[in-house]
């Protein structure tokens, strides 16, 4: 077992320090001085210029270099941004708040649709009511996210007009940022219109949420279906049925739980997806999270929050990915063993 | 479990529908604010820093006053916080009475203690006057100032009275008092700035404003938002709404579409292509401006082989506007035939058509040394502006006919506020912007975009330098002699065609779209942007 954890690590570790090396050399790739790069400080004096030189050991080797730009990676020092001049960490601790609430809702969104409907799929299997769901999420599944969040926004926005288009709340709602999540941050605030804040900002999730959920629901059925098939041809439901259960009762006592096991490792996958997916779909609505920070920065240029945009998002994809297979390995008893064995 | 799984699969399902089907109840936060998509990102909030048209638009007429105001319909001067003025026989000493109880801002980051008084101006003049100033280093150029050089004109202020100021020129100045009621000459407040400057956080006075206006400034983030909010002791009363919002929206599709949801209240610049669909759209209506601005494609004179009139004007003959017109204005726009448009009394009308000739172009570029496969750059904001409704796109229109001469060009497109940073440090080769006027008189176009002053500070794209052509247009704006006003200003413009720093593209009509229920939106030329008496109906 801690072998396996140890080598759970080592990988993480490595990915890390691989993903540290790519990010490290874009300041000597991109176009400029690696010093602005790095820092972000575009007016610089002579004097100022060679004391950011030497803090950044420029002059030294790419090794020393890459040692200093580690030491302010672990201090949170990713430089300022070019257009904002704000310090990136403090951007990024901005935006990525909004990226995970639309994600985490359209995880939910997709748990609560995509589980039932691959376990009854998978129940039913061969039934005209699997041959539906089955066909229907594979052809949702085919269908590219981008063009799909704009035909919503052109039937429910421009045609219907019941949702917004953009944005998290109508801009005249000023809610505190407290927690950087909305939801929490307006039963939080001491606003005396909460109710209509509330209304206005779940109609602005709506649309981008489900956009979000879509591609991974239609996964997670593909999923969940052939899981409970496996489940389905397992003695031990058929030693169930002999013993005169109803279905009911054996999907609750015995397939739910059993199907849902070997799902769990592909939620780091799911995952991933989701988080691509966060980056048009916030292009689309005009969401300001990460996706949306970083398609403006690659328009502005903007050198350093491309950089540390790049080695903070795809970190926290591999931490993501790591730690479900951990809890995946914590929660399966059969990889368990075979892992001791 | 699962029956519990079960209940609250169902439960969640339903209490979404139920909340995203509510009709939405009105509450007064939304009636009584109004929500303005722009186009892109302010550089400051302070318009004497500046002549971009975004930040004059989000600061100009919402925070500050001005001494002297100009009455767009009949051209006039009208009081602003000067109540009255006076100039004296040989014109050099200009006497300004001011207003009593102007209040200014009250912010979370500044409580003024005192109502405007001649200390304000006299810091507000000085501040882009002196080099000595405290202030005058906190920004990197005055353009509108320094390429008038006004800054020469002026002699000195003096706080008479506190409401009584006394401007000195140097010589006798017809342009002065219009001048002051451009957007570039509002007042600050002295009060705030020496706090400021106790404080040692002297960029804040362009970035954190505090001035006069009918409104204040609440929050910034880029690439979100600006809010403002109404001022309370506002002199002229307080405006009909309490909170305006610039919605940053820099793609023109996304504004179009937010309005027609109902999440603009305005939008800014509908680009000519959607003017179809927002004619016939119930509840939408448009409001446009003359065409009093120029769209133009400017070299960097100081790249060779830019440096060389001959091969601009052989470039110039490889553009194809014709197309241009169609496609990029769809009619919209008049042809621009020199930088001043044919509607004003200073417009050349003897000027040879530029023609279109990509056979003759090939020669002259072979001539000029110019090999087949010669690479240029050709820079391009990616936002709308009023006078140019799609810049990429005839980027690429030029590309295509620089291609068909042996030039392969490469867009090169960035954010207005990095864009514009970037020309005034001219690394460009070419740039396609333009120039909207915000004075009536026809030296606005040649004296801000091409005189030698605007050059050093970078506010010239072309970074050309003409003595000849500065001492034509400085001779034209001091004569009072209008046949020889005219006259200068003809070989100006010959001297421009000739030399061609810059390739006129159009004249474009400009436009604002609005919901039916906003009213009074002051949209009109030599002027930014106004929100002052806007009035939303129920």
């Amino acid at each position: 077992m801690i072998v396996y954890f140890i080598r759970r690590f080592n990988l993480l570790v490595t990915t890390l320090f691989l993903l540290s090396l790519i990010s490290f050399s874009l300041a000597h790739l991109f176009p400029g001085d690696a010093a602005i790069n790095f820092s972000g400080q575009q007016s610089l004096t002579y004097q100022e210029y060679a004391k950011l030189t030497e803090e950044l050991a420029l002059n030294e080797s790419y090794f020393v270099q890459y040692i200093v730009y580690m030491q302010r990676v672990v201090q949170g020092d990713f430089g300022n941004s070019f257009s904002s001049d704000a310090s990136v960490l403090d951007d990024f601790m901005r935006v990525f708040p909004a990226s995970a609430e639309l994600s985490a809702y359209a995880l939910i969104l997709t748990a609560i649709v995509g589980l039932p409907l691959g376990l009854w799929a998978g129940v039913k299997r061969n039934s005209w009511i699997d041959k539906v769901i089955f066909s229907s999420a594979t052809i949702a599944n085919s269908i590219p996210i981008f063009w799909m969040g704009l035909l919503l926004m052109l039937l429910f926005s421009l045609n219907l007009a019941w949702l917004p288009i953009s944005g998290r709340l109508n801009l005249l709602y000023e809610v505190p940022s407290d927690t950087g999540i909305l939801l929490i941050d307006i039963a939080l605030s001491n606003l005396d219109n909460k109710y209509q804040i509330y209304q206005d900002a779940l109609r602005h999730l709506v649309l981008p949420t489900i956009t979000l959920a879509i591609l991974p629901t239609t996964i997670l059925i593909g999923m969940m279906r052939s899981s409970v098939i496996n489940v389905m041809a397992t003695p031990y439901i058929k030693a169930a049925k002999t013993k005169g259960l109803s279905t009911f009762q054996i999907i609750r006592k015995h397939v739910f739980r059993n199907a849902i096991l070997p799902i769990i490792p592909q939620f780091g996958l799911l995952f991933n997806t989701l988080m691509t997916s966060t980056m048009i779909t916030e292009f689309i609505f005009s969401w300001p999270g990460i996706g949306h920070w970083l398609i403006e920065a690659i328009y502005q240029r903007d050198y350093p929050v491309i950089q540390a945009a790049l080695l903070l998002v795809s970190s926290f994809m591999v931490v993501i990915n790591v730690l479900s297979d951990i809890v995946h390995t914590l929660l399966n008893p059969l990889v368990r063993k075979e892992i001791n064995g | 479990m699962m029956n519990k799984l079960i209940k609250l699969w169902f439960s969640t399902l339903s209490i979404s529908f139920l909340l995203a089907g509510c009709d939405r109840a009105q509450d007064t936060t939304l009636a009584n604010g109004l929500i303005y998509c722009s186009e892109g990102n302010p550089e400051s909030f302070n318009p004497q820093t500046t002549t971009s048209g975004i930040t004059l638009d989000a600061s100009s007429q919402q925070l500050y006053d001005r001494l002297i105001e100009l009455d767009a319909a009949t051209g006039d001067l009208t009081a602003g916080i000067a109540t009255s003025w006076q100039t004296s026989p040989d014109g050099k000493t200009i006497d300004i009475f001011l207003r009593k109880d102007v209040k200014f801002h009250q912010t979370r980051y500044f409580i003024p203690s005192r109502t405007l008084n001649a200390q304000d101006v006299v810091f507000s003049f000085n501040r882009w006057r002196l080099s000595t100033h405290p202030f005058y280093s906190s920004a990197d150029s005055y353009p509108h100032m320094q390429s008038y050089e006004l800054d020469a004109l002026i002699k000195d202020i003096e706080a008479v009275s506190p409401y009584h100021v006394r401007f000195h020129l140097n010589q006798q100045s017809a342009s002065f008092l219009h001048h002051l009621a451009t957007d570039y000459m509002v007042i600050l407040s002295a009060e705030y700035g020496a706090k400021l400057e106790l404080q040692s956080s002297k960029s804040q006075l362009d970035n954190y404003p505090i001035g006069t206006g009918p409104f204040y400034f609440d929050n910034f983030v880029k690439d979100e938002f600006i809010r403002f909010k109404a001022h309370p002791d506002y002199w002229q009363g307080q405006p009909h709404i309490n909170q305006l919002v610039y919605d940053i929206t820099p793609q023109s599709s996304s504004r179009l579409a937010k309005l027609i949801t109902g999440e603009c209240d305005v939008v800014a610049h509908p680009v000519a292509s959607e003017m179809e669909v927002l004619q016939d759209k119930a509840g939408v209506t448009l409001q446009s401006k003359n065409a009093e601005n120029v769209a133009f494609w400017a070299f960097n004179t100081l790249k060779p082989p830019f440096d060389r009139a001959e091969v601009r004007r052989a470039l110039a003959k490889s553009i194809d506007r014709q197309t241009i017109y169609k496609t990029i204005y769809y009619g919209m726009a008049f042809p621009a035939n020199s930088l001043i448009p044919p509607s004003s009394w200073g417009y050349n009308s003897n000027l040879p058509h530029l023609t279109y000739n990509p056979e003759q172009a090939k020669k002259e570029l072979r001539a000029a040394g110019i090999e087949e496969g010669f690479e240029l750059e050709i820079w391009s904001p990616h936002i709308e502006r009023e006078y140019n409704p799609n810049s990429l796109k005839m980027a690429e229109l030029i590309q295509a006919n620089l291609a068909a001469v042996g030039i392969n060009a490469t867009i090169v497109d960035y954010e207005w506020s990095t864009l514009r940073k970037k020309l005034s440090s001219h690394e460009h080769d070419s740039v396609l912007i333009g120039w909207s006027a915000d004075m009536v008189s026809p030296d606005n176009f040649l004296t801000a975009t091409l005189s030698c002053a605007a050059a050093v500070i970078g506010n010239n794209r072309a970074a050309w330098c003409n003595p000849h052509f500065d001492e034509l247009v400085k001779s034209a704006m001091l004569s009072d002699d209008l046949n020889r006003q005219k006259e200068l200003y003809m070989q100006a413009q010959s001297l421009l065609h000739q030399e061609m720093p810059i390739f006129p593209i159009a004249h474009s009509l400009s436009f604002l779209a609005k919901q039916d229920n906003v009213l009074n939106i002051k949209f009109s030329p030599y002027s930014a942007i106004s929100f002052k008496h806007v009035e939303k109906i129920k």
